[in-house]
């Protein structure tokens, strides 16, 4: 890892959670592909991310993101993101990707959402 | 009455990525200290971070080996941000910037970095010379 940038996966419930630490751009961009590259190799297409310690994420990352939405969208899956400070939120607002990828305000109510969206399905099975 | 403080700073660095965050760092304290708040100084730091980054990615082509200055001014009026450099000129006619709805639907990547400097800065402009420079102004008194 580039020194900057830290992530570290979890499963939790439905989703694997990636956290991350430091920030994201032109230095750290490769490191964080990866982590979500190897995420998708291991077909986990159900992610949540967790900037809680995300400092700012720039162009470079919001590329990357870009460039697996589709991928992961196709295996009927999920990319959310939680724990936004106000600059990374500022940032995804500002460009409209807030309509995009589903933005909660905490880990918890992402994996809450996630919970009822699989209990609705069971029930309608 | 809180007393406007103004100043020069200038940082020079190699054209790495390894440094962004350093000058960043720089460009972030410089509007604070032109007392912006915290939410205005991350958004000048991130489109420091863009303008940094064109000139390493597209000015220098990718080389280390070159030089950048930033020099932050702060006046009565504005910080201003110079990113010099002696590269490849990036011109205010080739700046394209791109529709944001369309760009969303076609699940693009890349080329977001003049939106994001053009969205969070107040003025951007690019300046051709001896040596090159993007100029961005956050006026003290405009929130944007």
């Amino acid at each position: 890892m580039a020194a900057g940038l830290e992530v570290h996966a979890a499963q939790k419930d439905e989703a694997r959670v990636l956290y991350i630490n430091g920030f994201i751009n032109a230095h750290t961009v490769q490191d964080f592909e990866k982590s979500i590259q190897s995420v998708l190799a291991e077909k986990n297409y159900r992610i949540l991310i967790n900037c809680k310690e995300l400092e700012y994420i720039n162009s470079s990352g919001l590329g990357v993101l870009m460039g697996v939405i589709e991928e992961i969208q196709d295996n009927d899956g999920f990319l959310y993101l939680s724990d936004m400070n106000e600059t990374v939120f500022n940032i995804f607002d500002t460009l409209g990707f807030t309509h995009l990828f589903k933005v909660f305000d905490a880990e918890m109510e992402a994996l809450n959402s996630l919970k009822e969206l699989k209990d609705s399905a069971m029930n309608e099975d | 009455m809180k007393e406007l403080l103004t100043g020069d700073i200038q940082v020079t660095f190699p054209s790495d990525t390894v440094y962004v965050h350093m000058a960043i760092t720089v460009a972030s304290n410089a509007a604070t200290i032109a007392g912006f708040d915290k939410s205005i100084a991350s958004k000048v730091a991130l489109a420091t971070d863009e303008a940094i980054t064109n000139v390493i990615k597209h000015a220098y082509g990718g080389d280390k080996n070159k030089q950048i200055t930033l020099k932050a001014k702060i006046t009565d009026e504005s910080l201003t941000l110079r990113v010099v450099h002696t590269g490849k000129a990036l011109t205010n006619e080739e700046i394209k910037l791109p529709d944001m709805e369309k760009y969303i639907k076609a699940r693009k990547r890349g080329g977001l970095g003049l939106y994001i400097m053009k969205q969070f800065m107040d003025e951007v402009v690019f300046l051709v010379g001896k040596e090159h420079c993007c100029l961005m102004t956050k006026y003290r008194n405009v929130d944007k």
